[in-house]
């Protein structure tokens, strides 16, 4: 067990540090672009990875590590203000794919209008239910209906432009660079999915009482730190592919897969 | 001026020139602005002067267009000027590997 946690929180950290690391290169990014696309994005990944989730999951584990009232104090109140960021990164993240991809579709508008409402409203909702802490609150399972899909959402416009993309290099009309990096996000957001719902799955199959020991519970842990790696991995690529990558990419050939 | 002004541009001229009427122009163009991973509302004047080369061309053969390849290249020569457009997601995506 010690083993199995060991690995989720290592690669929690990695996943939250990457993500800081690029939330913080993307609003540098965004003072020299003036975008705020960039910045919506930097925004985003570094208030829901970072700042979000690896604190929700740090505090998670210092509660189950010293259970005792002043300690569950502290974590709670630590895990309160991972989940407050990471909402609000959620909301930065809806904002980009509205101002990137649909900037004109109502529907679009509404639908992460919805969604930003009820993350925030399930949120408040079980911040005022008197939950325990650090225990899935009653209305847990709508916020995950948001946490649980948005990117999914991100994942399908980047996976579509992935697909025009590779129409448009037939034509020379756009950078082999560029084609692979809405794979690589649209990749990276499914997997970041699938993390979301992994770590999750003990405690849907338990109506939210799965314990840290179950078999189940540490086999979620592993899937779920796969898919973290994964995920780190794909954004590593997305937004700082080292040199060889590039080179692979720009010389174009059969086998090339952008 | 938005941006579908180029779209517009070339699908009242494709009507024009042939004998497509206005939504079988509109609806040839837009297939080959598809095929060629572009959408009517941000496609740009480089942009559809590639496909009015390399795509449109073989459309108008198959609607049974005589000389389309002559219909497209003048048409290529009245495209109009891009108007200031949002950042297309290519434009931000580019950007978003370091600028």
């Amino acid at each position: 067990m010690a083993l199995v946690g060991s690995l989720y929180a290592l690669s929690t950290i990695a996943f939250g540090t990457l993500g800081i690391a690029i939330g913080i290169r993307l609003l540098a990014l965004a003072r020299r672009t003036g975008g705020a696309p960039e910045r919506r994005l930097g925004l985003g990944i570094m208030l829901t990875s970072g700042c979000g989730y690896m604190v929700m999951v740090i505090a998670a584990m210092l509660g189950e590590i010293a259970p005792d009232r002043a300690n569950l104090s502290y974590a709670y109140a630590l895990w309160l203000l991972g989940a407050f960021c990471h909402n609000l990164g959620v909301l930065a993240i809806l904002a980009f794919i509205l101002s990137v991809f649909r900037p004109h579709e109502t529907w679009a508008k509404g639908l992460a209008g919805t969604m930003g409402a009820v993350l925030w409203l399930s949120a408040g909702a079980d911040l005022l239910s008197g939950h325990p802490p650090l225990n899935y609150g009653p209305y847990y399972w709508w916020t995950l209906s948001v946490t649980g899909t948005y990117q999914l959402w991100m994942s399908a416009e980047s996976l579509r432009h992935y697909a025009q993309g590779r129409r448009r290099l037939a034509l020379g009309l756009a950078q082999p660079l560029v084609v692979n990096r809405f794979l690589l996000w649209g990749l990276a957001s499914l997997m970041g999915t699938a993390a979301i719902w992994s770590v999750n799955v003990p405690g849907i199959l338990t109506a939210g009482e799965a314990v840290m020991a179950d078999p189940a519970t540490q086999l979620s842990l592993v899937v779920t730190a796969a898919f973290g790696m994964l995920t780190v991995s794909l954004y590593w690529l997305t937004f700082f592919p080292p040199r060889w990558y590039r080179k692979r990419l720009s010389i174009p050939d059969a086998g090339s897969a952008s | 001026m938005s941006a579908t002004t180029v779209f517009e541009s070339v699908c009242t001229q494709l009507e024009q020139r042939t004998s497509l009427d206005r939504l079988e122009a509109r609806g040839t163009v837009r297939l080959a602005l598809k095929s060629a991973g572009l959408e009517p509302s941000g496609v740009t004047k480089e942009q559809m002067s590639v496909v009015l080369e390399r795509v449109l061309p073989g459309e108008l053969s198959q609607r049974g267009v005589d000389e389309g390849a002559a219909v497209c290249a003048a048409i290529r020569g009245e495209l109009p000027e891009d108007a200031p457009t949002v950042d297309s997601p290519e434009a931000v995506f580019a950007r978003l590997g370091g600028g």
